[in-house]
């Protein structure tokens, strides 16, 4: 074989050119966050008096005044109840994500196990459904809600992102589908029921895939906006980010602050869990 | 200990593709039966449909005479061991075999000492608490066998259970599982594409392809009198070679003309025209199968067929010999000892041993000769094989 001489340069080259955009593109994304991060902690207040991108003076003073809100002229109402728009996310967020899982896991094993008479269809329905934006349905979505007295109700959006997440179910079935049919069918003989067989055999091997879907469940809602602006009206039933948004352009850095502050949970949620998300994304993936 | 009788099991799949024909057959208790045939003969469907995992589509099932249809495979009191072990990889060898004790909700101290007995059998106690990942093949399969062993099943099911693990321990575990069987006095239901494991194996044998049975016997039976070509090249290693034959009247005797040379003539012996079922035999078109053992060199001045060795095969005690004859394509192989020294190119003659012969219809592919009736003992029968009145009661 004749060696090329130019292939070394060359290599050197695509190299250099794949390092520059990979700055450029993590550029992109990181200086938002960077920014909204230098102006939570910016000392002014206020996104007016910037020296061009970046806030003239730092410190803590925002993440304080996050905590403590403002009253009103009155005195007795406060305006920015950050705590309880934390605590809302959080709840919507861990109930979404026990009910959300328990639905979503328990679609994908019925669907990745059984053979019944509605199956191609549910499964190409899912898949149509899933083709359309979940905020196309949020008129029908409001409709439901007011009928069933589920507005202005932490439980209104709890039910909607739980019961919607069974759609997203292929990956899920995809891990489920990898553990052989054999396993089930020596399960069968021995005599255990199918539900059994489910949490003494499926739920111990879909450790990667449990974390995986409790994950993406609870995310969800913790960062959604468009659900919980139409669903909760009342300002002690907002979630940080429907809360954020009524803040006005001069509390920008408490807007930030709370940014912040929201994200630093799941950072930390992915940081631990990362190893498992890879494994229950690719663990999905063989079969998928 | 259970006899199972399948009468007339039909499985078609959804689009009409038949997997099991008209499936007859009647396993008596403590018999080992192996199913044999190449991949997509219905051989595991049918086992699959013995074990509940398979619905039947017609015909019926009966398990010690109950008609087990519809059981569920739970409630048929059979145990199954899988090609892929299927153990549980979240358990315990210990877990693994208690597991179906425990919903059957025996007592703890039950299952315990039924754990300990299988996996006394089969000298698994020191791996209790591993998992299936830290053992290896086959101990795997040994855990398999005892998960299969503790429920005391009437039949066990065994599907290509030794096709995963290599050559060495195939043999090694093929010698257990027989062991198992006469130990264990039970029903034994074996799918393998292996003839080797079938021959070794059963004590009956079910020849199956395209979903229909072809012939079942016992391995010596099937070996010396196969029903049709596809048991006669199926059964038998190196396989039976074939030639296109017809048979003519020459004089009062008769001889057997190969692939149309009036040169290539092997005489019908007395004893196997006597054998001949089909009155209309003479000109009709033939196959003359001849196993390649019963091939043989003869010095170059007797009688024979010349041939030139085109490959030499050797396997340490025996050489197996390629050469095309009669102008056939294919090759025609025969077994010759290692102590015989044949070089490529060595020009020899070959006779057919005459007494050895296998004749075919060519039309419809069934044996020309007659077939024993089903003549097989059961190990009852062995057993009493001292007593001699009894055993000539069945013969004759």
């Amino acid at each position: 074989m004749i060696k090329n001489k130019s292939s070394k340069p060359k290599r050197y080259l695509t190299t250099i050119l794949v390092y520059i955009i990979t700055v450029i593109v993590c550029f992109i994304f990181f200086f938002p966050c960077l920014w909204i991060i230098l102006a939570a902690f910016s000392g002014t207040g206020s996104i007016y008096n910037f020296n061009g991108f970046f806030p003239p003076n730092f410190s803590l003073k925002t993440f304080e005044q996050l905590f403590t809100g403002v009253t009103d002229v009155s005195g007795d109402t406060v305006m920015y109840p950050y705590m309880t728009w934390f605590l809302n996310t959080l709840i919507i967020a861990c109930a979404t994500a026990v009910i959300g899982t328990l639905l979503l896991i328990s679609t994908a094993y019925v669907i990745s196990r059984f053979e019944f008479k509605a199956r191609r269809k549910l499964m190409k329905g899912a898949l149509v459904l899933g083709m359309f934006p979940a905020f196309m349905g949020m008129t029908a979505v409001f409709i439901m809600c007011t009928q069933f007295q589920l507005l202005n109700n932490l439980w209104g959006p709890i039910l909607m992102y739980s019961t919607t997440a069974p759609v997203g179910y292929l990956v899920q079935k995809g891990f489920f589908d990898s553990i052989p049919t054999s396993i089930y069918e020596a399960a069968r003989i021995d005599g255990v029921s199918n539900f059994k067989a489910f949490y003494k055999i499926t739920l111990p091997l879909s450790k990667p895939i449990l974390v995986y879907t409790v994950l993406t469940q609870f995310t969800w809602p913790w960062s959604d906006f468009i659900l919980p602006k139409l669903l909760l009206q009342d300002k002690s039933n907002y979630t940080v980010a429907v809360g954020l948004m009524t803040l006005p352009d001069t509390e920008f850095s408490r807007f930030c602050a709370g940014s912040v502050f929201i994200a630093v949970p799941i950072v930390l949620l992915y940081f631990f869990v990362s190893k498992y998300m890879v494994n229950g994304l690719t663990a999905g993936a063989v079969k998928g | 200990m259970a006899k199972v009788t399948l009468k007339n099991i039909y499985k078609v799949y959804k689009g009409g593709v038949k997997a099991v024909n008209d499936f007859n057959l009647d396993i008596p208790d403590k018999e080992f039966v192996v199913f044999v045939g190449p991949s997509g003969c219905g051989k595991s469907t049918t086992l699959r449909m013995i074990a509940g995992l398979e619905e039947i589509t017609s015909g019926s099932l009966y398990i010690d005479d109950v008609l087990a249809n519809d059981l569920e495979p739970k409630d048929r009191d059979i145990s199954m061991v899988f090609q892929n072990y299927a153990l549980y990889p979240n358990m315990t060898v210990y877990e693994n075999m208690a597991f179906g004790l425990q919903s059957q909700k025996l007592p703890k101290e039950e299952i315990k000492k039924k754990v300990d007995q299988a996996a006394e059998i089969l000298g698994i106690k020191d791996y209790y608490n591993r998992q299936p990942r830290e053992l290896s093949g086959g101990q795997r399969q040994r855990v398999a066998l005892g998960r299969a062993i503790v429920r005391e099943p009437k039949v066990f099911l065994l599907d290509e259970p030794l096709s995963n693990l290599d050559a060495k321990l195939r043999v090694q575990m093929r010698s257990e599982i027989t062991k198992l069987h006469q130990r264990l006095q039970t029903t034994f239901i074996y799918v393998t594409h292996d003839q080797t494991e079938a021959m070794t194996m059963g004590t009956k044998i079910v020849v199956m392809k395209d979903g229909f049975i072809k012939q079942v016997d016992t391995p010596t039976n099937l070996y010396m009198h196969p029903a049709n070509i596809f048991v006669a090249t199926f059964l038998g290693s190196p396989q039976m070679n074939l030639f296109n034959a017809k048979i003519v009247k020459d004089g009062k005797k008769y001889k057997i003309l190969l692939e149309d040379g009036t040169e290539n003539v092997v005489p019908l012996t007395t004893n196997k025209l006597l054998e001949i079922t089909d009155d209309n035999f003479v000109d009709k078109d033939l196959i003359l199968g001849i196993r390649p053992r019963d091939i043989h060199i003869v010095p170059n001045t007797e009688d024979g067929f010349k041939i030139k060795v085109e490959i030499v095969e050797k396997l340490g005690d025996e050489n197996l010999i390629y050469t095309h004859l009669f102008g056939k394509k294919e090759y025609t192989i025969f077994v010759v000892d290692a102590k015989q020294e044949v070089k490529v190119d060595d020009e020899l003659t070959i006779k057919f041993d005459e007494h050895n012969i296998y004749l075919f219809d060519k039309e419809n592919e069934e044996s020309l000769f007659k077939i024993p009736e089903y003549n097989y003992f059961t190990i009852d029968d062995i057993n009493k094989y001292l007593d001699i009145e009894e055993l000539s009661k069945k013969i004759y």
